[in-house]
């Protein structure tokens, strides 16, 4: 390969980098949690396929009859109880000793949904949203 | 000491050292895990700290006292290498090095770098299983005669990918464990299966019970941990595990 146009797939990679990066620290939500409504913000990952887009949420010491979701055609709300009050404690200087009972988070989803269709499954602790997506594309014969 | 270089500082005396058991947040903090369960469970002392100047400006607060992030812990001849914070990928070259020529100087007949291999269908999956990696034969007979099957085909991004082959350049005997885990979740049960690999390979007896019975604690208060560090493991292209590797290269 000759060298420009490998120093031109570094550039090309170095910039994705950076762009990457950048679009991280901006949504980056921090902190992930909020002492006055003693609620955490559980981590999530969204995954997107052709039909659907899937969610799964960590939620430790939570019940599935404590969990509740609201969905809308670009946003997954997850509200969910904990069994018990987790505390923190001699942590920090502002938030010493501080408790939480909850997990909460929006979710701005990538693709609109149908919200009537979607599924939902507890399992080990993990939440997991199927949401099927409202345009699924087009299929095309082949000639 | 070069500005690029990274040194362990011994704030204690250390002897030699026969295994060296390496865990840092990466996979499903599995090797972090497992490293801090092993330091509390044998009540481990801290022997020395990782200094440089590339390392990140962090001090750790514990009990009062501050401390670097990258830690040394040892008892009874067996010590533990871990972080509490995300490695970037730049400085792994020279972190890798550094472990290696540290272990090497204390005559370690053995490294073992602990970690977790992402799998899709983790959810049902009760006890991880743990394979293990090594570029010595003698050290895959060891493998073998612990029932831990080798990982025949696949890649390894990271930390331990460059301290397996800092070993097999220096000559220092190594062997990689990696459980089957959760990629962005904290996973305190493929951390117990790491643990019990361990015992059967280096005759420990490091109990998992309570491990597992905090399971849900861990995962609780390494969240912050575990996003970060999923943002090193964008960096190093960490994705590149879950895929398969090309056929007829």
């Amino acid at each position: 390969m000759a060298w420009w146009r490998r120093k031109m797939f570094e550039q090309i990679e170095a910039l994705e980098r950076e762009i990457g990066e950048a679009f991280e620290e901006f949504f980056y939500e921090r902190p992930m949690w909020d002492i006055k409504t003693g609620r955490i913000k559980p981590l999530t990952y969204v995954t997107e396929a052709e039909d659907k887009i899937v969610v799964t949420a960590d939620l430790p010491f939570v019940r599935k009859e404590n969990i509740k979701l609201n969905v809308s055609e670009d946003t997954l709300e997850i509200e969910a109880a904990m069994e018990r009050c987790v505390r923190f404690e001699r942590w920090g200087t502002v938030q010493r000793s501080c408790e939480f009972k909850s997990f909460h988070r929006i979710i701005k989803l990538p693709s609109e949904v149908v919200p009537e269709e979607a599924k939902a499954k507890f399992k080990c602790g993990i939440l997991t949203i199927d949401l099927p997506k409202k345009v699924k594309g087009y299929k095309i014969e082949i000639e | 000491m070069g500005a690029e270089a990274i040194t362990i500082v011994e704030t204690a005396p250390v002897g030699s050292i026969k295994y060296c058991i390496v865990g840092l947040p990466d996979v499903g903090l599995v090797g972090l895990i497992a490293a801090t369960h092993i330091i509390h469970s044998t009540e481990m002392p801290e022997v020395g700290h990782f200094e440089s100047d590339i390392l990140p400006p962090i001090v750790v607060i514990h009990g009062g006292d501050p401390k670097a992030p990258f830690r040394v812990y040892c008892k009874d001849k067996l010590a533990v290498i871990t972080s509490e914070v995300p490695i970037s990928a730049a400085i792994l070259p020279m972190l890798a090095r550094a472990i290696v020529d540290w272990a090497k100087s204390k005559g370690v007949e053995l490294l073992i770098s602990i970690s977790g291999t992402a799998v899709q269908n983790r959810l049902d999956i009760e006890i991880p299983e743990v394979y293990g990696i090594s570029a010595f034969s003698a050290e895959k007979q060891l493998l073998s005669k612990a029932d831990i099957d080798l990982l025949e085909e696949g890649f390894m991004v990271g930390p331990h990918a460059l301290i397996l082959k800092e070993c097999q350049k220096k000559n220092v005997p190594n062997i990689v464990l990696l459980a089957q885990s959760h990629y962005q979740y904290p996973d305190p049960g493929a951390a117990a299966s790491i643990v019990s690999a361990l015992n059967k390979l280096l005759s420990l007896n490091i109990d998992t019970k309570q491990l597992l019975e905090q399971a849900e604690e861990i995962r609780l208060k390494s969240r912050e941990l575990m996003q970060r560090t999923q943002r090193s493991m964008q960096t190093m292209q960490k994705t590149q595990e879950q895929e398969f590797p090309a056929m007829y290269v």
